[in-house]
């Protein structure tokens, strides 16, 4: 009897339709990303006023950036945190106290928004990790409030209740919107190499199932508190941009939680976890708050409500998370 | 003798307290039988409120006598919402999470709706027992209260005790407690989860209710109100224990107590102080838990 006669092992694909096949798995991504934000990058060009770039066009990078923000703590490790708004203030306020009291320049007085709140995400992140779902969310929810109230009580630095003037310190429309614009592509390029790292694949486990990724040897704790920092870290210079961009804060409009709930209505429609669903719901939604809505920003949290309440209830996975849906888009 | 500031400061944070405690029941029943973390429990109040405020402005009617309207009608919204927030979502995966994520865009919808339809205006049921002071005499020095407190901490009192007897007694009661221990093994004993579940969503609507008109009562309330005693309720929850009776109790009490010392401590240019009771309650309740190692 003669041994059994193996099929040939087929070759291993080369030539063009492989390099095509290779770049519609791996490039597309990049490539689409790059056509999104190159198309915002033109966006002031085709509004050329500054008085719109300021005012309007530049809460679209903004919002994207703080909605990818969420996202990473929100999305990937499965934080749903209701205190962002809270990191937000406090980059505002860092950032005006450095550029104003310290007479830093701008970029640098981000920075130190941005270390503050990482630090600060970090210690939140990780205190909190204890906590799971819901009980994490309140306690965030706590946390800024306390923060906040901090802020409103500390009038040596912050000035209290009278706010924090920034009158001294004018930045160009564009220099604005493309300063939100970086910010909104680092987020999202974080985003994108975390989805595509083991970071993002042990953040998912924590979020998927703690107990076992403790098992299989991920510090759960240490991830989560890595996710909350790099959230944070964004919220930083974002709340800079808003300090400056406003020209004067104070507790109530540098803390507002309606920020926080309007950029949770973003990525919960864009789908938890996806690179280019926030980026598009972001982009909508910004549009409709500031643009569309300004005439009813008294129905701001009822429209935020009831949208949020759709897409839970409707599209939970998101607006590209449909059957028809290309699955080049499902990323 | 004299006011002794602390004994004042004691009885009056004790009195604040059973209001928070009866509002913290509420949800607390609902962590503890279904999981649900219910946002919207500080409106509920707010509509047990505003309905007592109404039926004093149009037709006169006494306070107390009015929680005969709220009760039931509290206990129909509580079952509404379970409707409408609970029950679409009960298989999903993250349960929990999506329920949270629902009853915080009911917050939102509620709290644009209160201020659209009832404006921003502080508003109070104005009553006799409110400007009757009540003087306790001690070997320590007097405290005084007003009357309309005490007439709250009664009903308070009245509420967690017949939540208490029937959590213990009655066949429902009973099957809450079952389904909080273990939901499955309550199911297969032949519980019916649904009808169990609106029916604690509705029981949690009557205490807010009942909270609502202590509220109406004592406070000038509007619409953010819902807001601020939520972040109460999380504070006394969580250091109470979720799910628990007499954890809520003590810790109502307990941030009742705190706040009214904070703003006896720090009176007058920190008087702001004192909102921060409930937070750092959160927070230090959670760190405990975090220092012993419980995820829960």
């Amino acid at each position: 009897m003669s041994a059994p006669v193996l099929p040939a092992a087929s070759p291993a694909p080369t030539g063009f339709r492989d390099l095509a096949t290779r770049f519609a798995r791996w490039n597309h991504r990049r490539t689409l990303l790059i056509v999104v934000f190159a198309l915002l990058a033109l966006l002031p060009v085709l509004y050329p006023s500054p008085y719109t770039l300021a005012t309007v066009l530049f809460y679209i990078p903004w919002y994207l950036a703080m909605a990818q923000s969420w996202n990473i703590s929100g999305g990937f490790s499965g934080q749903l945190s209701f205190g962002h708004w809270g990191l937000l203030g406090v980059g505002a306020y860092t950032s005006a106290i450095f550029a104003v009291t310290y007479g830093w320049n701008v970029v640098s007085a981000m920075a130190m928004a941005a270390v503050v709140t990482f630090l600060l995400g970090l210690l939140i992140g990780y205190v909190g990790s204890a906590l799971r779902g819901p009980y994490f969310a309140i306690a965030t929810l706590a946390a800024a409030a306390l923060i906040q109230l901090v802020v409103l009580n500390w009038k040596a630095v912050t000035l209290g209740s009278l706010g924090f003037p920034i009158f001294y310190i004018l930045l160009s429309p564009s220099d604005l919107y493309y300063g939100a614009l970086a910010l909104g592509a680092i987020a999202t390029a974080m985003v994108y190499l975390i989805s595509r790292s083991r970071i993002g694949l042990a953040f998912e486990a924590v979020r998927e199932n703690e107990d076992l990724a403790t098992a299989t040897g991920i510090y759960a704790r240490g991830y989560k508190a890595l996710a909350f920092g790099l959230s944070g870290a964004i919220m930083g210079p974002v709340g800079g941009l808003y300090a400056f961009a406003s020209h004067y804060i104070d507790p109530t409009s540098a803390f507002n939680l309606l920020y926080n709930l309007q950029i949770i209505l973003m990525v919960v429609v864009g789908g938890r976890g996806k690179v280019l669903g926030p980026i598009v719901a972001a982009v909508v939604f910004a549009w409709v708050f500031e643009v569309a809505l300004t005439s009813f920003n008294v129905y701001n949290y009822l429209i935020t409500g009831v949208v949020i309440f759709a897409a839970v209830l409707l599209v939970p996975r998101g607006i590209f998370g449909f059957r028809g849906i290309p699955k080049a888009l499902q990323f | 003798m004299g006011f002794n500031p602390f004994l004042v400061a004691l009885i009056g944070g004790l009195g604040v307290g059973s209001l928070y405690v009866v509002f913290a029941l509420g949800m607390n029943l609902l962590i503890g039988v279904m999981r649900v973390i219910n946002f919207t429990h500080g409106y509920l109040m707010l509509l047990g409120s505003y309905l007592t405020y109404f039926l004093w402005e149009w037709y006169g009617l006494n306070p107390l006598l009015s929680l005969l309207v709220v009760m039931p009608a509290l206990f129909a919204v509580g079952v509404l919402f379970h409707f409408i927030m609970v029950q679409p979502v009960l298989k999903r995966p993250y349960f929990e999470d999506t329920t949270l994520l629902l009853t915080f865009a009911g917050l939102l919808i509620l709290d644009n709706v209160f201020v659209k339809l009832w404006t921003d205006n502080q508003r109070q049921v104005p009553t006799t027992y409110f400007n009757t002071p009540v003087i306790f005499s001690t070997p320590w020095g007097d405290a005084v209260l007003s009357q309309v407190v005490l007439i709250g901490a009664g009903l308070a009192a009245a509420a967690t005790l017949t939540l208490g007897l029937f959590l213990r007694y009655t066949w429902t009661g009973r099957a809450m407690r079952a389904a909080s221990q273990d939901l499955l093994a309550a199911r297969l004993l032949g519980i019916p989860a649904t009808r169990l579940y609106a029916i604690s969503f509705g029981i949690s609507g009557v205490l807010a209710g009942i909270a609502g008109v202590v509220v109406a009562m004592e406070f000038l309330f509007y619409p953010e109100f819902g807001f601020s005693y939520l972040l109460k309720a999380f504070g006394v929850i969580m250091m109470g224990g979720l799910g628990s009776l007499v954890g809520t109790i003590a810790g109502g009490l307990t941030l009742g107590v705190a706040e009214s010392m904070t703003a006896w401590v720090y009176n007058g240019a920190y008087g702001t102080w004192a909102n921060g009771a409930a937070y750092v309650a959160i927070l230090v309740a959670l760190a405990v838990r975090a220092l012993l190692g419980k995820s829960r």
